[in-house]
């Protein structure tokens, strides 16, 4: 059986693997990440609930398909020869040089992901006991 | 240390805040908010059956069922609601809520009517989590 104390430290450690997932997702589809050397096969748009908002813009590069920002998915057109390295903010399309930037949904998760970090612990080191009926403990506060 | 009868109280708070701050650092992306409060709200209403467990199976038992509510969460994600992709960030928010949603109960050790609660906390954050994801 687990403690508290245990479950408490799963949970954070669940926690922490979905935020740092987030940020690094949102960070990848910005492109900084990525080290690209190939030519733009092909681009797909598809809706989600909030066409034009939420829209999922994917590239396929020599074979292999990336979920791109709107932003991003604005620079490229098929047959483009792109050129990155990884973690560069510059991508290179048909010899151009282009800035990649953060977009809003990274810049977003580096605050949000924080915070619900931050409440989760404060959740647990709060946490309140409501003795089990028939307890002679006193409820801790 | 806050008293246990705050603990709903406690719950709402930490909702709103979370949720607040999803609305205000994503207000183009209210999918986001809306996954969230989903995860966390239907992970809410499946811990209100750990109240009926005895007090010292709780903590396993808020683990096992925030994992299978991640899991059921997965599994939505992968079909009904994969409408371009499977998006693994809409996967993470929801999971998010359902992992805040545990810490939340976590050290409650009160009766079963303790469920109810939990419950009725659960059904008006889904439907929040609904009408932001789809709004």
């Amino acid at each position: 059986m687990l403690s508290p104390r245990g479950a408490a430290l799963i949970l954070a450690a669940v926690a922490l693997l979905l935020a740092a997932g987030n940020a690094y997702e949102t960070l990848r589809r910005s492109m900084l990440p990525l080290a690209l050397d190939g030519r733009v096969e092909s681009e797909e748009v598809r809706r989600e609930k909030h066409p034009g908002i939420d829209d999922v813009h994917l590239l396929a590069i020599d074979g292999e398909t990336v979920h791109v920002d709107e932003p991003v998915a604005g620079l490229v057109t098929e047959g483009d020869e792109l050129r990155k390295e990884a973690w560069s903010s510059t991508l290179i399309i048909d010899g151009t040089g282009h800035d990649l930037k953060l977009s809003s949904d990274a810049t977003g998760m580096f605050v949000v992901m924080p915070l619900v970090l931050v409440v989760l612990p404060a959740l647990v080191l709060t946490r309140g006991r409501s003795p089990a009926p028939g307890s002679t403990r006193p409820a801790r506060t | 240390m806050i008293p246990a009868r705050h603990i709903p109280v406690r719950t709402a708070v930490a909702a709103l805040v979370t949720s607040a701050a999803f609305g205000l650092a994503f207000p183009d992306r209210t999918d986001y908010l809306g996954h969230y409060l989903a995860g966390f709200a239907a992970t809410l209403m499946l811990l209100s059956l750990v109240y009926l467990m005895p007090v010292r199976w709780r903590p396993t038992a808020i683990v096992v069922t925030t994992f299978i509510a991640i899991a059921l969460g997965w599994g939505t994600e992968s079909t009904i609601f994969k409408l371009a992709i499977f998006d693994p960030v809409d996967f993470n928010n929801q999971s998010l809520g359902a992992v805040v949603a545990g810490a939340c109960v976590l050290g409650d050790e009160g009766p079963p009517i303790n469920m109810v609660w939990a419950l009725a906390l659960g059904t008006v954050a889904l439907i929040g989590g609904f009408y932001f994801a789809f709004a």
